[in-house]
Parts: C-alpha cells; structure tokens; sequence
C-alpha cells in the first residue's frame, strides 16, 4: 500500500506530461483523419442506428417503453468509453518503444493518456445524447446527480483492464489478437443493445459478475427512470472494478522495470 | 557521505537475455510463474552486458565514457536515467537526470517542433509554464525559429539533434546524459554544445555523463574518464591517460610507438620506415602544441617505376583531416631512378591542439592519377597544455597583440 502511494505521488509529479500526452494523443488521432473529431459522435450513433434497425424493427427486443434508439445510446456511450480505452490503450506501451527504451518516465501515463483522450471522445459525444433527450422529451430526474460516481466506477474498472492489458501485451504479443475478440464477446455479455432483465434468473449471479452489467444498468437507472440503481449489482461491479485497478497498478509498477528490456 | 555523491553504482551489473521471449504457448507449457515474477528465469544465454561496475561520480563533474561498441556505455546510461533497472547490485541516483541517449527519442514525428518541446519538457517533469519561460531559448539555441511549427517528421537529423539537445541541456537537470549523437551536428552547433556542457558543469555544478568516440572533446571537457571493455570497467582515471591506454590496446602497441605501420605494399615501392622525430632529433610520441616535429620515412623504389612523390598528412582520432601536403606541390622533387633512401618532412610547428593524431606517409604517382602505392601511418598524442584546449578551437594560431592606437586621454 505504501509503495502505491509512492507511485501515485510520482504520477502526480509528471501529471504535466498526462496532460501533453493526453492531448497529443487526441490531436494526432484527428489530424490527419477527414471527420476529425466527428468520428467521436459517428462511431456510437452508427452503432446505435444500425442495432435499431435490427433490434426495435427486425426483432422486438423489450426495453420498458423507453425508445430503443435512446435505451441503447443510454449504455452504447459507455460502452464506447470503455471499448475504446481498451482498444487504445492497451497498445500504448508496445506502440511507444523508441519512447520507452530511451527516457524514463511513470510508463503508466501511456495508458492512462489513452484513457483520457478516449474520454475526451465521449465528452463530445455526450452532446449529442443530450439533443437526443431533448428530442425525445426525456424528463430530467434528480437522480442524474448520481453520474458521476458511476462514471467514477467504471474508470477504476477501465484503468485496472488497460494497465494489465498494456502491461501483459509486452509479455505475450497475442493480446493485441485477443483485445477485439474479447470487447465483441464483452459488448453481447453487458446489457448494452438488451435490457439486464433479458437474461433469465437462474443465471443471473453469474452475469452480475460482468462489472459492465452494475455500471450500464446504473446509467439506465438513473438517466431514463430516475431510479436508485440496483444496490446489489452496484456494490459487485464497484468491488470487482477496484480490485482489479489496485491489483492491476501494483502488478504494472512490478513489472516494469522489465519493460525497457522486452520490448 | 552519500549525500556528497550525485551517482553512485555498487557492483551493478545488468543481463540481457538473448533470443526471444518464451511464447504464451511455452509459458503454459511449462506452467512457470507470471511474467516479470523472476527475470532471470530462462533456458535461453544470458548476456552480461554491464558486469560489477563501481562508479561514483559527485556534483559538478564530468565523466566521459569510452570503450569500443558493445562494452555497456550505453547501458550504464539508461541505468542512470532509470529507463531499465540493474540486474544485480546497488544504485543511487540523485537528482532529476536529463538524457538525450537517442536521436529523437521522445519526440512524435507527426508533431511540430514547438509541440515536441513541450511534450519532452514535461516527459523530464517540467510544468507548462515552466517550459514556457525557456522556450525561446531552446528555440534560438537549436536555431529553428523558421521550423518550429514544421511536424518533426520533416527535419533533417541535423534539425533532430539540435532540438533534442537543446531541450535536454536547458531544463536545467542535475544530471545530463549525452550519448554519441551530437556528432550528427555540424561544427557549430557541436562547439555550441561543449559549450553549454562546459557552462553546466562549471558554472551551475551540474554533472554531465557522456559517450563519445572524439576522444578530443572528452579530453578537453572530461575531468574523468571511464574505459569500458566487454561490460567491465577496464580503467578509470585521467583522461589523457585512459585514452591513451584505450587507444594503445585499439590501435595495437605499433601506432603509439614512434615507428609505423601501414599498408601491404605492391613491392613496387615500399616505405621500410616512418619515424617521428622531435626538435632533438630523437623518435618520440608525445609533442608539445607548438612544437616542431621531423617525419623521417625510409623507402624503397624498384627500378622502372617513374614520377614517385610522397605526402605526408595528420589525422585527427575523429577523422579531421588537420592538414595534407604533396612533396611535388612544394616544389620537391626526387630524382629520377633514385631507388631509396631516406626522405625527411619538417614540420616547424605542430599548432595542434592536445588530442591524438595520425600521421600519414603516403607514396603516391606524381601524376594526375595520383596512384597510391603504399602508405604508413603512425600515431602521435599532443599533450594537454595549460591554456590550450579544444573549446579554443582545432588549431593552434597565435596572434601577435599590441596596442596598435592608444586612446589619448581626456584632458589632451
């Protein structure tokens, strides 16, 4: 615990380079790429429009006469949050080598700037899930005060996956195969394009397993319905999430002295 | 007494694996630990590339790091800049390090130059506005005002080392580590560097930690220098005198004695002898600045072989060609079917600075062509001088100075 704290303090310190990272990492993604920042709003709606289609025309899928194209956006913004820290971040360190052979730093500032460019995407995203309230007429409950504490939870579980993944991708390169498998098999095992309800009963505590199940089901909650979410999945997905990041940061801050010779 | 030491290395060595990492497959094949649980586990070689290293190095000094490719110059730096951890033994490190061990590193190709000077000051832990205020330092020192919003990609590696050398020396770091890179520098900039090297160490007692193959610049910036050989510390002491045994073990015991060695000869024309003579006549190695020196070469010549001609030149150990001259070109001439002898070049004064140099004799065609024959080289240091240093430029050219218009006073 006490070597944590010793981490995190010297993290503070380079909070600077954080920053310049984050930063450098959102303006070289857009620069060169036509919609620029667009691609943050196009990539969640796209998604969002296509399982309209599929889910509130082809098949009915229940959704507790909330419209389908804002039950799913509700869970599809997070989702894309934490899909694309994932799928970024998780490459951070392999994709910096000449960085990291060649100058110290807190190596966890790879990854967490991933997060933070990621997050800046779903800030402007948010944009247009606000219009899209208004446009369907959305009341606004009390409850929405309870947003950041869910987004608080799924940034430990985020940070906790990314820094095992980019650490654990130095080691075994087959990660960088297995990271778009397992967020397409993630995305169907969390109640993103289906209510949490769908899944039957007997199964259930094995689904409350999935953090992601505690955190969107949380969003529904208190976004759409103006509800407490539901205490049990809460308290399971928030223990899983921070044991998985102090777990994961003290294991990334073991192995990275090795870093620099591995890569 | 620790805190008297800036860098202190206890019997640190560093192993590398070699090979490749064992594979996921292999790892659960063989069921071992988690990676990074014990590094030194492996069925592959295992290289030593820094092996018990003492080194303690104090505020305010300069040490030079010698030795041929592969003896752990390099790794000794990244083990003081912290980018990789020793193996075995102990390290202490005090103080923020600045290094610049690669061209480039840390700078994003796709990113101007003003935005890479932030990104690198705030990778050494400066704050935003700290960079600020030195900004336009770094910018004039590195000379790329036209360039400083030009992505990276698009600079010349000359561009690359300016900058990086720039941000890294005015970040005011208490430890500043320089690999070989600023050799891609022109002339200027290089002396600029020394310069700044030299301000760092001698005016705000920093410590400066570098790796250079122009022993001149070590010798003139270096209060110490460490030879490493095959990760080992061979010799540590003054610098003229560990490069000078650096050198008599690279060059081989012949370069340094004042007799040559060279070329295979054709047979046609062979030069039997180079000797390096001093103002008494007598063969040495080491020379004074200003001192004169005799290249006195034995040759000899098959018959039939018409228009030979000799050069004589000095070579400084960074290859600088320091000056060449063709006996034809100062009107002297061998006679015609002369079939050897002993030929003698007068240097009046050697106005070198302290370094180490080669001499070359070259037996070349006095025609257009120029055809070598054969030539011999042979080394020769010129000793520090008081006064006399690199930083005061290559050559030694002394002015007379005189007072040539006094001011009359006020009152005439």
């Amino acid at each position: 615990m006490k070597s944590i704290f010793g981490n995190i303090q010297n993290l503070w310190k380079h909070r600077e380079l954080l920053w310049v990272w984050a930063a450098r990492e959102v303006r070289v993604r857009y620069k060169q790429s036509f919609l620029g920042v667009g691609w943050a709003i196009l990539q969640p709606l796209a998604f969002t429009l296509m399982f309209t289609l599929v889910f509130s025309y082809v098949v009915q899928v229940p959704t507790d006469g909330i419209p389908y194209p804002i039950f799913s956006f509700t869970a599809m913004l997070p989702w894309t949050l934490f899909a694309t820290s994932i799928s970024f971040g998780v490459s951070t360190l392999v994709g910096n080598m000449n960085l990291v052979t060649k100058i110290y730093f807190p190596r966890e500032v790879l990854p967490l700037a991933a997060i933070a460019a990621a997050f800046v995407d779903f800030l402007v995203a948010s944009l247009i899930y606000v219009v899209m309230l208004l446009w369907y007429r959305m009341p606004i409950y009390p409850t929405v005060l309870l947003l950041p504490v869910l987004v608080a939870i799924q940034l430990a579980l985020t940070i906790g996956v990314v820094l095992i993944g980019s650490a654990g991708l130095v080691f075994y390169r087959d990660i960088r195969f297995l990271v778009p498998l397992g967020l397409q098999l993630w995305l169907y095992a969390s109640p993103v394009i289906y209510p949490a309800s769908m899944i039957p009963a007997q199964w259930q505590w094995l689904y409350q397993l999935n953090p992601m199940v505690g955190i969107l089901e949380g969003y529904r909650a208190i976004l759409l319905h103006g509800q407490l979410p539901s205490l049990s999945s809460l308290v399971a997905a928030t223990l899983i999430s921070f044991v998985l990041l102090i777990v994961g940061y003290a294991w990334f801050k073991r192995v990275e002295p090795t870093f620099a010779d591995l890569i | 007494m620790l805190r008297d030491n800036t860098i202190r290395l206890e019997q640190v060595g560093k192993s590398y694996r070699l090979g490749t990492m064992p594979s996921l497959r292999e790892r659960l094949a063989k069921k071992s630990a988690l990676p990074g649980a014990n590094p030194q586990a492996t069925n592959g070689q295992t290289l030593w590339a820094l092996r018990d290293v003492d080194l303690t190095i104090s505020p305010g000094e300069t040490v030079g790091l010698i030795g041929p490719n592969g003896a752990g110059k390099t790794t000794i730096l990244k083990l003081i800049a912290g980018i990789t951890k020793p193996t075995t033994g102990t390290m202490y490190v005090k103080g923020r390090v600045s290094s610049l061990i690669e061209l480039g590193a840390g700078f994003h190709p796709d990113l101007t130059g003003r935005e890479n000077v932030y990104l690198n000051g705030a990778i050494l832990g400066l704050r935003h506005r700290d960079i600020e205020s030195l900004f336009d330092r770094i910018v004039a020192f590195a000379e790329l005002e036209r360039f400083i919003d030009t992505p990276v990609k698009r600079y010349s590696s000359g561009m690359y080392a300016r900058l990086g050398f720039a941000v890294a020396a005015h970040v005011s770091p208490d430890i500043l580590l320089v690999d070989e890179v600023l050799s891609v520098g022109d002339a200027s900039f290089q002396r600029r560097c020394y310069e700044k090297v030299w301000d760092l160490v001698h005016e705000e007692g920093r410590s400066v930690i570098m790796v250079s193959h122009g022993f001149g610049y070590i010798r003139a910036l270096c209060n110490r220098v460490v030879w490493l050989q095959r990760g080992q510390v061979q010799q540590i002491g003054e610098p003229d005198a560990v490069i000078r045994s650096y050198e008599s073990k690279v060059f081989s015991n012949a370069a340094l004695s004042p007799n040559a060695t060279g070329a295979e000869t054709d047979g046609q024309v062979q030069i039997v002898s180079v000797t390096l003579l001093d103002n008494d006549g007598s063969p040495a190695t080491d020379y004074g600045v200003g001192d004169a020196v005799t290249v006195r070469i034995g040759y000899l010549c098959a018959p039939g072989v018409s228009g030979l001609t000799f050069a004589v030149g000095v070579m400084r150990d960074d290859t600088l060609n320091c000056y060449t001259s063709y006996a034809d070109e100062c009107g002297f001439f061998l006679p015609a079917d002369q079939p050897g002898g002993i030929l003698e070049a007068c240097y009046a004064e050697l106005r070198l600075m302290p370094g180490s140099y080669q001499m070359y004799v070259t037996a070349l065609s006095s025609d257009e062509r120029r055809t070598v024959y054969t030539y011999r080289t042979v080394g020769f240091h010129v000793v520090a001088d008081k006064g006399f240093d690199i930083r005061h430029g290559s050559f030694l050219n002394v002015p007379k100075w005189r007072l040539a218009a006094p001011q009359e006073g006020a009152d005439a």
